[in-house]
């Protein structure tokens, strides 16, 4: 912007400067034709002078002569208060004028002198002719045409004449002769006097002055001229620069403020809130996705701090670990909860960035936020909703934990009430028994209790919230989810054929339980509703050069394609609503993917055992080695 | 081009000389300020005690002189000479009687400053004139500056150049009225050139135009020397400024100190000791009757300024 102003401010003066050398230059030339008219003038008239002075012979106006004489005054008058004159330092100019004005004071005192004279002389000349006629006396005739003809005759000796004069003035002193004599004298006498005159004024040189004035001046002016036409033509090529400058300036101008605007249509029009506060921290500006979202005009909020939209949610010392970064001029990111005009909070993920002048120091900040409100409620809710599904799995991983149980415990409880009611009747029928079989019944009684014990445990440990990941064996895990299961398992004839590689891994050994239980679950469910007749499911469990195993295959015929993609997504199952709840695998596939750090698929096989052709589907859960 | 036309008219003015012009009937004059250096030219306030103005020694309706031989001034001083007249004055290429001003300009100072005319200094008459109200509004409203040296001068001489007589007889018989002069009138005129008389009165103001000595043929006893008194040149000595000839016959007494008062008188004095040649009785007369048909009009006197 300086350099814009800097630019017009040159380019105006360019322009100034311009005018008044173009200006200068049209006086200027006036100027020196006006001298030049005026020298002109002047020689003109001096040679009119000079032919008046050689006309001798006749009466004179000599109005003519005062009015050439008033004309060459004027002129030179003009010539003198001329500035040119005045201000010039040139050499050959400086004194001329001066030297001009005493040579034309001279030569009209000469002229003026010389008029007198010749008023007399003609005057005379006329009187002699007018004597001559009077005077019939030839005496006087060599005289008379010797000075009729003085002016034809310039080797004529005037001074001879004169004595002449004297000689006859002697001798003849008749009325007319005596006139006549004198008349003649005067003419001599004048004559001289102008002849004296005119060599005067020869030695004055005006001519020659007025020459070298005229050519002194011309060479000047042409000086001057081209030194004007020089500076002119420098000027207006700095003109043309300065233009071409000012040119790019604006259009550079006009591109960077297209950019702005293109660049504020964008914060203006963004979805992201954009807040602009000075270095105080004090709103300047907001965009309308501001206003949209948390209520507040620009004006409403201007001059603020942007804290009035603090929700109090957040500690102090976030807020000044907030300040600090972005006084130490670095860019701060983070998430806001704020509340909005009508006390709602919303979530803002935002950056701040400070914005430096060009000396370096901070003028103001800009915030670009954006509103993750909803994003953060809907990811809330599907926690809550996968705590309530995994509650929901639980439970029924409980219901048929209680199942079990009761399957479990129904032979020992049967033997423990075998044994113990045995008992009781030999005591009340009193047949002796012996210590030997009391003890034996006491043991059996005792042994039951302990399975019932172990049962429990079994139980408990798997309900035992331990979210810690532990090292275990996995063929050991599988043992305990056996155990678990068992029962139910003895009642459809299934045949389990088992090949484990008991290998130890770092994981959640219940979660793991959970999972086998209901892969083991689902293969037992498919069995029994088809019609095989030899039921098996092969569990594998062993590693590769990557991962870690467990493979739960069955032969129940597999899974429909239409569906396999499907298995894994909750609320879906084949069972009838009063089996199955549709989140087993669901559940399984969040267990195995989110909190065991592995992978659970599903793929249909074909395969021989036993050298008959089966079909089923195999679970895969992948562990993969660290 | 106008180079040429400029040496065309010159050689045509050089080669037509007409010895005696005829006087402009019109001059161009601004009539403010010539109104204005009427009043000047006839307030006393100019001298030094309120007792001359520049009317006081010329007359404007007696000829524009002072019908004195020499003229007297404050305290009734008595000065030198024989004050010439002011009409057409402005046609004259020098002033006063030794041809010391080349113009009115300068000659109006002159007497202004003379102390023995009217003793006075443009310093007390400008205080003088600040006074009256009259002057103050006319100064202003004419010149930007008001009441200043410059100023007074201007209007003065400005009323000087409209005091032109145009229209005389002689005029008109130049302007080719050739009936308008009598028989003697003209013969007065033709010897009037022939006994050169014309060869220094000559140009529009018949005189006025260039320096002369007086008593070139005989010697006239004066003890004034002219313009030697100036230049203090030997050569100057007895030049005086030939007078115009123009209403000569209402500006006696005649010559520098109003010698003689007849024009009889003067007309023989010059053919004595200027021409250099004796006129008869009948040659005289016929001179002064062409001297009275210079006798111009003189409107300016009709101008009546408010």
């Amino acid at each position: 912007m300086n350099k814009r102003i800097f630019n017009t401010f040159f380019l105006l003066t360019v322009l100034g400067t311009l005018a008044y050398f173009i200006n200068n230059a049209k006086i200027q030339n006036s100027n020196f034709y006006n001298i030049t008219q005026n020298i002109q003038q002047i020689i003109l008239l001096n040679k009119d002078l000079n032919l008046y002075l050689k006309n001798t012979f006749k009466y004179n106006n000599f109005d003519i002569v005062q009015n050439k004489i008033i004309s060459i005054q004027n002129n030179f008058k003009k010539l003198q208060i001329n500035k040119t004159f005045e201000d010039t330092h040139e050499k050959n100019l400086i004194n001329l004028p001066n030297k001009v004005a005493i040579a034309l004071e001279k030569k009209f005192e000469i002229i003026n002198k010389i008029n007198s004279h010749r008023a007399i002389l003609n005057k005379s000349y006329i009187i002699i002719q007018k004597l001559k006629t009077k005077d019939t006396d030839s005496h006087f005739d060599n005289l008379y045409t010797k000075i009729m003809t003085l002016d034809k005759n310039p080797a004529v000796r005037l001074n001879e004449i004169l004595q002449r004069i004297t000689q006859l003035q002697k001798k003849y002193s008749f009325k007319y002769s005596k006139f006549f004599l004198k008349h003649c004298k005067l003419i001599v006498l004048y004559n001289i006097e102008i002849n004296k005159s005119e060599s005067k004024l020869n030695n004055i040189g005006l001519e020659q002055l007025l020459i070298k004035l005229q050519d002194n001046y011309n060479m000047y002016s042409q000086k001057i001229i081209q030194r004007a036409y020089l500076s002119i033509i420098i000027l207006f090529i700095l003109l043309l620069l300065s233009l071409l400058i000012y040119i790019i300036y604006d259009y550079r101008l006009v591109q960077s403020r297209t950019e702005l605007k293109r660049f504020r249509k964008t914060v203006e029009n963004s979805d992201n809130i954009i807040v602009i506060t000075d270095e105080k921290i004090r709103i300047k500006y907001v965009n309308t996705a501001f206003t949209n979202i948390t209520g507040y005009t620009l004006n409403e909020v201007k001059g603020k701090n942007p804290k009035i939209l603090s929700s109090g949610n957040q500690s102090k010392s976030f807020y000044d670990n907030l300040n600090q970064t972005i006084y130490a001029g670095k860019k701060w990111s983070g998430e806001f909860i704020n509340v909005n005009k009508n006390g709602d909070i919303s979530y803002e993920q935002a950056t701040i960035t400070p914005v430096y002048n060009e000396k370096n120091r901070i003028i103001e900040f800009i915030a670009i936020k954006l509103d993750t409100t909803k994003e953060k409620l809907s990811q809330d809710q599907l926690h809550k909703k996968e705590k309530l599904l995994l509650q929901q799995s639980k439970m029924a991983a409980m219901g048929e934990m209680l199942q079990n149980i009761s399957h479990q415990w129904r032979q020992p409880l049967s033997l423990i009430s075998t044994a113990s009611t045995g008992l009781l009747v030999k005591k009340e029928m009193s047949i002796t028994t012996t210590i030997d079989e009391e003890i034996k019944i006491l043991n059996t009684i005792n042994d039951a209790t302990q399975h019932l014990s172990e049962t429990i445990n079994a139980f408990r440990d798997f309900f035992n919230p331990n979210k810690e990941k532990t090292n275990f064996k996995i063929g050991d895990v599988y043992k305990k989810t056996i155990n678990i299961i068992k029962s139910k398992f003895k009642s459809v004839d299934i045949n389990l054929i088992e090949n484990i590689d008991n290998i130890s891994i770092t994981n959640l050994d219940n979660e793991l339980i959970q999972v086998l239980m209901n892969l083991l679950n689902n293969a037992r469910d498919v069995l029994v509703s088809s019609e095989t007749q030899n039921k098996l499911i092969f569990i594998n469990i062993y590693q590769d050069k990557n991962n870690v195993i467990i493979s739960v295959k069955d032969n129940g015929g597999g899974i429909d394609k239409k569906i396999i993609n499907k298995v894994f997504e909750p609320y879906f199952t084949t069972k009838h609503q009063s089996d199955g709840t549709g989140i087993g695998l669901y559940m399984c596939q969040e267990i195995i993917s989110k909190h065991m750090n592995g992978k659970l698929t599903v793929t249909n096989q074909s395969f021989i055992y036993q050298n008959i052709n089966y079909k089923g589907a195999e679970f895969k859960i992948i562990f993969p080695k660290r | 081009m106008k180079k040429y036309i400029y040496i065309i008219v010159i050689s045509t003015c050089m080669l037509a000389q007409e010895l005696i012009t005829p006087i402009p009937i019109n001059i161009n004059v601004d009539e403010k300020k010539a109104e204005l250096g009427n009043k000047l030219f006839h307030d006393k306030r100019l001298s030094k005690n309120n007792t001359i103005s520049c009317s006081s020694c010329h007359i404007i309706n007696e000829g524009g002189d002072d019908n004195r031989a020499v003229s007297y001034g404050i305290n009734g001083l008595k000065g030198t000479r024989n004050s010439p007249t002011v009409l057409n004055a402005t046609f004259n290429t020098s002033q006063f009687w030794d041809g010391r001003s080349s113009d009115l300009r300068e000659q109006a100072i002159g007497p202004i400053h003379n102390p023995v005319e009217m003793g006075s200094s443009f310093q007390e008459i400008i205080e003088k004139l600040k006074k009256d109200n009259f002057y103050i509004k006319r100064f202003s409203m004419i010149y930007d500056d008001g009441i200043t040296e410059n100023n007074i001068i201007d209007a003065i001489v400005e009323y000087e150049n409209t005091l032109i007589t145009p229209n005389s007889k002689f005029d008109k018989y130049l302007k080719g009225d050739k009936n308008i002069l009598t028989k003697k009138e003209k013969e007065g005129f033709q010897l009037f050139k022939e006994y050169g008389c014309i060869s220094c009165h000559n140009g529009v103001n018949i005189g006025g135009n260039i320096m002369q000595k007086l008593g070139v043929f005989e010697t006239f006893e004066t003890t004034d020397f002219g313009k030697y008194n100036i230049t203090k040149n030997e050569e100057d000595k007895f030049y005086f400024k030939v007078p115009s000839l123009r209403n000569i016959q209402q500006t006696s007494p005649y010559f520098h100190n109003g010698l003689t008062s007849t024009l009889r008188d003067a007309v023989n004095k010059m053919a004595f000791h200027q021409v250099g040649y004796i006129l008869d009785k009948e040659e005289t007369d016929k001179i002064i009757l062409f001297l009275k048909t210079l006798d111009g009009e003189m409107s300016f006197l009709e101008k009546t300024y408010e």
